[in-house]
């Protein structure tokens, strides 16, 4: 191997590593829901290449209101759907949409893109 | 608009499903709107005051998810006052009518589909002079010619490309710059990186080429303009079908009507469906839609409500009967109170149960979304790795090499394929199934209907119709049918009791006229006792002759063979002498035993359950064609014999493979609930007033049993449908990446090229689209072709 082929496969082998690190390796920050005055636990979500925030803490029991705003015009965000509470809602550009749903129990709720590229989760306490 | 809880329903008492109305609220009326706009919830106080502070407004509840609910003085406000209330609170308030938001939906994607052909259009338009010069490159004569000009051709290719991945393609890389910043990865970023790997490369080949060992020079702006274009393209074709696919909600959104003609004291006024409010009289002509869910006050006709429950046989309806909003009145005029109108209508139901059902998963799919979860870094990795492979030991020019490998393997990988594959024919069959009256709950109840190895029918209401109708009319000698069923009607007429009104119903179905009696006496546990144009009539069981002095005895033979038949004998006596038996039954329902010979034709087991006593069981169960029944079970026992049934695993037949066989129970979502939600899929037999019946996993709207096999057959397809999806879009990926990277090279000396690659990519996950849309073509054979 010439001294270009060894620095070539070294640099590739630390993207490879980046890649492993950055996507995989990488946890998300939580954020926690804010609870208004109705006992309504309430978060806004910007759908831009994915969730922000992607990882949300409620509480169990009570009700959450998730705030959807598309901030793309990639149709790939164009819908979310909640598995595990049986919730899909279309979210037009720009426009916040509100989905109700309540964790009755503790646990890890999923929520994705209708593709299922974007993923973002509520964890339920 | 209204939805009323009111003085106008006093009088009429709770009948019909309308809520009893509240002490502290005679008078008012409560009003639903919905509030739009971009005020967070948080501020909803501010809506509250506005709209307290409306004259005759008593109370306003904001609920979360934007619902206002507005009590007010009946007829002192208006929709108008409210509106002007909320906006100027910043709200926009609306009447909750359609239930869906399909239209903007629609519009959106018509929207997004134009933007793509445009950008589209634009590549190709590009993209042919491009493809043109890179094609000189490859015909040595051509090459040799042309060789003046490369660096010029090349210059203008980089150029007239540029504008191609910016406009064009600017939605990869702007896609994947978010993905990015999420730590995401999707299609974007396996395009935006193949795309823009390509245009860098050949930038560097043409503006720097001292930059490249020598001979690695190789021009990619046509990879780079062409597969733009035809992902572009890809994703504008997979966005009409994905349109398609939602068509069953469009249709159940469409049906509804549009206006309703209320009576107003005197007069008829003609008025948006919206208005429409809970105790309102409703005229309904024939040919138009009924508008809103109701009970029949006057008049009679046949309603078409296949839109709802898919039973294409219209239905008689007479003063009492329920009507369904959307169906259509075939016959005659007739009016009708509301019961339900906005939200609460069975279309609306029907329209929001099958969108929370198309947004769930079946269990199949779970493993699919833990691999997709990986996929995207790993084909980033797979990309590295053959640059990597051909750099170092490929030949020469080995870097031209490594860079279209790499930019091959990004472009053919198709993680859309592999997401799509499921929610989308799910969607697809979800809606099919509704067009036909079934509600299929989510994704587990339809792949667990796939699977069924039995299926129990509850008796009563399910198999039979649920409420007794005349059968024979067998009269003694002397005597005439019709003479014997007009005077027994007549006896019966005022009776309340079951059997006497299907002795009635059966005279007049017969067009008999029968009297009114002179003298009526029910007589309980026996029958009635009744004088009709002078004559005494008895009609009743054997205990009642006896006690009035007439020995039943020449009647015992008919009583005899009507019960061994399951059918309850009514003996009946005229002018102190026995007359005749008449028998009456729970009678089945006409298309019951085709379902149960459909049902076995594709090897599921049938077995009947009742708590009704072994012969009249055996009799139904017979004419049905169900061999097992289980007889005088109490309702509470129910649960027990599903119990039994699923741990009768055998592993030979259980499709399951799980060793407990699956389990089906078809009955009412009250009584039998607790069996519903035992068994592995509730199947709720729904008359049409309700059908968000929460232990079931399927409902049947039209309360046909040949809904139980139409379930069956179209989860069956379904799953089949999803399979095939799952199989295409893995096998594709599987076997395309390694080709991509070049794994046929060494032996065969192929190398795909990196524009086919892409085609291969926008056209994989189109045909997932396209076949998941071909379920909407499926006709079912059995639940269709059995009819008797």
């Amino acid at each position: 191997m010439t001294t270009t082929q060894v620095v070539v496969t070294i640099v590739g082998l630390c993207v490879v590593a980046g890649i492993v690190w950055y996507f995989w390796l990488w946890t998300p920050g939580q954020a926690v829901a804010r609870t208004a005055a109705g006992g309504v636990q309430e978060v806004e979500v910007t759908v831009r290449g994915g969730y922000e925030p992607a990882s949300i803490v409620v509480e169990a029991g009570k009700p959450v209101v998730l705030r959807f705003t598309r901030r793309e015009p990639s149709t790939c965000g164009e819908e979310v759907v909640i598995p595990g509470l049986g919730k899909r809602a279309y979210l037009p550009e720009n426009q916040p949409v509100t989905v109700e749903v309540t964790p009755e129990r503790p646990g890890e709720y999923e929520f994705t893109c209708g593709m299922n590229m974007y993923r973002g989760k509520l964890i339920a306490r | 608009m209204n939805t009323t809880t009111d003085a106008r329903t006093e009088g009429t008492g709770t009948a019909g499903g309308i809520p009893p109305p509240c002490e502290a609220c005679a008078g008012t009326t409560e009003s639903v709107l919905e509030a739009q706009g971009t005020p967070p919830l948080a501020g909803t106080e501010a809506l509250e005051r506005a709209l307290g502070a409306v004259p005759g407004v008593t109370d306003v509840r904001v609920e979360p998810g934007g619902r206002v609910r507005v009590r007010h003085a009946a007829d002192k406000v208006q929709f108008a006052d409210l509106k002007a209330a909320g906006d100027g609170a910043g709200y926009h308030l609306a009447r909750p009518g359609r239930p869906d938001d399909v239209d903007e939906q629609e519009r959106g994607r018509e929207r997004e589909y134009r933007r793509l052909m445009a950008k589209f259009w634009f590549a190709a338009a590009v993209g042919v002079p491009v493809l043109t010069t890179m094609l000189i490159e490859l015909v040595p004569a051509l090459r040799e010619a042309a060789m003046p000009w490369h660096r010029a051709i090349g210059l203008a290719a980089a150029v007239l490309s540029l504008p191609v991945l910016a406009w064009s393609g600017g939605h990869f890389f702007a896609g994947a710059r978010n993905a990015l910043r999420n730590h995401n990865a999707n299609m974007d970023t396996l395009i935006a990186l193949g795309t823009g790997a390509a245009w860098l490369y050949s930038t560097v080949a043409v503006l720097a080429p001292d930059l490249l060992p020598a001979g690695a020079g190789r021009m990619f702006f046509d990879v780079a303009v062409v597969v733009t274009a035809l992902v572009v393209l890809g994703q504008a074709l997979e966005l009409r079908a994905k349109g398609r696919s939602s068509a069953a909600i469009r249709k159940l959104i469409e049906v509804q009507a549009r206006t309703a003609r209320v009576v107003r004291g005197d007069t008829e006024v003609d008025v948006p469906v919206e208005e429409v409010a809970v105790g309102d009289t409703v005229l309904v002509r024939p040919g138009e839609k009924v508008p809103v869910d109701g009970v029949v006050l006057d008049g009679r006709s046949a309603v078409d409500e296949s839109v709802v429950t898919g039973e294409s046989v219209p239905a008689d309806k007479a003063p009492g009967d329920p009507v369904i909003g959307a169906s259509v009145n075939r016959t005659g005029a007739f009016t009708f109170r509301a019961t339900k109108v906005g939200r609460d209508t069975v279309l609306a139901q029907v329209v929001r149960m099958v969108r929370q059902a198309q947004s769930t998963k079946p269990p199949i799919g779970r493993l699919v979304d833990a691999v997709a979860s990986y996929f995207v870094p790993a084909v980033m990795i797979v990309a590295v790795l053959t640059f990597l492979a051909w750099f170092d030991f490929g030949p020469e020019p080995r870097l031209s090499y490594a860079v279209a490998t790499a930019v091959t393997v990004l472009v053919i990988a198709c993680p859309c394929a592999l997401g799509l594959a499921t929610p989308i024919s799910l969607m697809v069959g979800v809606g099919k199934a509704a067009e036909h009256g079934v509600l299929i709950r989510d994704g587990e109840a339809l792949e667990t209907a796939s699977r069924l190895a039995v299926v129990v029918l509850d008796k009563t209401g399910t198999v039979t119709k649920g409420r007794p109708e005349l059968t024979d009319v067998l009269p003694l000698t002397g005597f005439d049918a019709g003479e014997l069923l007009r005077l027994a009607a007549a006896a019966d007429r005022r009776s309340e009791h079951p059997l006497a009104q299907a002795v009635v119903n059966g005279a007049r179905d017969r067009d008999l006229d029968a009297p009114d009696p002179e003298t009526f006496e029910a007589v309980p546990g026996h029958g009635v006792e009744a004088m009709v144009g002078g004559r005494p009539v008895l009609v009743g069981n054997a205990k009642l002759m006896r006690r009035g002095g007439v020995p039943p005895t020449e009647l015992e033979a008919s009583a005899a063979r009507l019960a061994d038949e399951g059918k309850t004998p009514l003996l009946v006596a005229v002018d102190g002498r026995p007359a005749g038996v008449l028998g009456v039954a729970d009678t089945v329902k006409e298309d019951s035993a085709a379902a149960v010979r459909a049902l076995k034709a594709m090897g599921v087991e049938v077995v009947m359950i009742t708590g009704d006593n072994e012969r009249t069981a055996r009799a139904v169960a017979r004419q049905v064609g169900i061999d097992r029944v289980f007889a005088d079970v109490l309702p509470g026992e129910k649960v027990r014999h599903v119990e039994r049934l699923q741990a009768e695993g055998r592993p030979g037949r259980a499709r399951g493979g799980r060793g407990a066989r699956l389990v089906g129970m078809v009955g009412d979502g009250i009584n039998d609930a607790p069996a519903l939600a035992q068994a592995d899929v509730g199947f709720a037999v729904s008359t049409g007033t309700d059908v968000a019946i929460e232990a079931a996993g399927v409902t049947l709207v039209g309360g046909s049993l040949r809904g139980v096999v139409y379930a069956i057959e179209v989860s069956q397809a379904t799953l089949r449908n999803i399979r095939q999806n799952l199989f295409g879009a893995f096998v594709y990926n599987t076997l395309g990446i390694p080709i991509a990277a070049g794994a046929l090279y060494p032996v065969l000396g192929i190398l795909l090229h990196p524009i086919i690659a892409g085609g291969a990519m926008a056209a994989s996950s189109l045909t997932v689209v396209t076949n998941a849309n071909r379920l909407r073509f499926f006709e079912p054979k059995l639940a269709r072709g059995e009819r008797p």
